[in-house]
């Protein structure tokens, strides 16, 4: 019985986590290949543009993060997205790690607010590959936030490195 | 038996556990050590005013030396007069594991008002120290710095090592004033070559009071080379030829092995008389790898 309870709670956590990704995904809106944009609800000029292909992001591209305009194609305007669900869609290419992931983690790293932070702060604790945690620990030293370097202060002072 | 038995897999079972529970340590300890490295470059793009105290907090904790290092490295890149300060006390903590290492991230932040700190601590300092402090000027390009301590020191060694540095700097005009006030050296000369200021050394060249003199600096022109229209093998061939001091001829046939011209080497042993003579000039042939030699061989045949 106890065992059963135990796999029930994992499916339900299971359809919980599809139904959030599929949420995610319609959101965007990406039906077919090619490049989307969509602006940060709650900021001036905050853009996020991701190249598609086979339904997946190959590539990212942040302007704010650029000095000078890159010369990519136009892309299809999603319109203005909620931070929250910009960087849920975003963090289901964090891992496993593919050439997508450091454009990804920077693509959060730039949203505003603390769920951004939430979710390098976690990847910097649990994901398997050193690049990745690495590359969430320096997007979390570029943010001005207290929270991110609350946790780098942390980091630094954790005792079980000598 | 039954009981010993369990024992021994009890026993087994513990040790077992214990070596998982020391790899999981040290696994931990491996990571945390590697985040806090990557946490601290991270910082080195951070606000400064972000950074500063994280770095200034590492330097004062229970870290590795790596770690340490690495905060020193944040240090020297924050443009702010309390990160040289902080620099400035880590490199002023006499015999301290960091201190040499300070005193060249004052040199890589390149802050004026920190190098010229670093004076005083030569002054003071031990040979380690001092080494450092001449690191740390070489890093920032601060030529004065090092032509100071080349002049004011007093010890040979240190002479030496600050006379190589200006060198590396391509500090002719400083290097010259030094033979000015301290006299010409064999550090000295060294420096004119290695810095490549060929008019110091073709004035040695063709001074002969001094044949130990001329003949380093015969070998310096052969590694500087000329580039201003001084064609240094006509040089050393007139050196060889003109030259009664063996020391200086010598100096010139390794000066024409250095540059490789085997054709004024087999044209100075078809001139030489001497059969001593002969055979240095065709050992120097050889050891150029020249097959010019091989013409040699064939007059020899020749003549029997």
């Amino acid at each position: 019985m106890r065992i059963f309870l135990h796999l029930a709670f994992a499916v339900a956590l299971f359809a919980a986590g599809v139904a959030s990704e599929s949420r995610s995904s319609d959101l965007l809106q990406v039906t077919s290949d090619g490049w989307y944009s969509w602006h940060i609800a709650g900021t001036e000029d905050l853009e996020i543009h991701a190249l598609i292909e086979s339904g997946r992001p190959s590539e990212f591209y942040i302007p704010h993060l650029h000095c000078s305009r890159r010369n990519v194609p136009t892309p299809t305007d999603l319109g203005t997205i909620d931070a929250a669900d910009s960087i849920a869609w975003l963090r289901r290419f964090i891992r496993p790690r593919t050439p997508a992931t450091t454009g990804a983690i920077a693509a959060i790293a730039v949203h505003p607010g603390a769920d951004a932070v939430r979710v390098l702060q976690d990847v910097v604790r649990s994901d398997a590959n050193w690049d990745t945690r690495k590359e969430a620990v320096f997007w979390l030293g570029q943010s001005d936030n207290d929270a991110a370097f609350a946790f780098l202060d942390a980091l630094l002072m954790d005792d079980r490195a000598r | 038996m039954k009981s010993r038995t369990r024992i021994f897999f009890v026993l087994l079972a513990l040790m077992t556990a214990a070596n998982g529970w020391t790899q999981d340590d040290a696994g931990a300890s491996d990571d945390s050590e590697a985040l806090k490295l990557a946490a601290l470059e991270a910082l080195i793009a951070a606000p400064p005013e972000r950074a500063l105290p994280l770095a200034t907090k590492v330097l004062a904790g229970n870290h590795s030396k790596e770690v340490k290092a690495r905060a020193l490295f944040v240090l020297s890149q924050i443009d702010d007069p309390a990160a040289q300060q902080q620099l400035i006390r880590t490199a002023e903590q006499n015999g301290g594991e960091l201190q040499a290492e300070a005193i060249r991230m004052v040199g890589i932040g390149g802050n004026e008002a920190a190098l010229a700190r670093l004076a005083g601590l030569y002054r003071s300092g031990d040979e380690a120290t001092r080494r450092a402090v001449l690191e740390a000027y070489m890093i920032a390009g601060d030529v004065d710095g090092v032509f100071e301590i080349a002049r004011n020191t007093e010890s040979e060694a240190d002479f030496e090592h600050a006379v190589n540095m200006l060198a590396a700097m391509g500090a002719h005009d400083e290097l010259r004033q030094l033979r000015a006030t301290a006299g010409l050296s064999s550090s000295l000369i060294n420096a004119y070559g290695i810095s490549g200021d060929v008019d110091s050394l073709l004035e040695l060249v063709r001074d002969g009071s001094n044949p130990e003199q001329q003949a380093q600096a015969i070998q310096a022109l052969a590694i500087a080379g000329t580039g201003k229209g001084e064609d240094v093998t006509s040089i050393l061939r007139d050196a060889y030829r003109n030259s009664d001091t063996q020391v200086v001829r010598d100096a010139a046939l390794q000066g024409l092995i250095i540059v490789g011209d085997d054709e004024t080497m087999l044209q100075l042993y078809r001139t030489s008389d001497s059969a001593a003579e002969k055979r240095q000039l065709m050992q120097a042939l050889a050891a150029t790898g020249s097959d010019r030699i091989l013409e040699i061989i064939d007059e020899a045949l020749a003549e029997q």
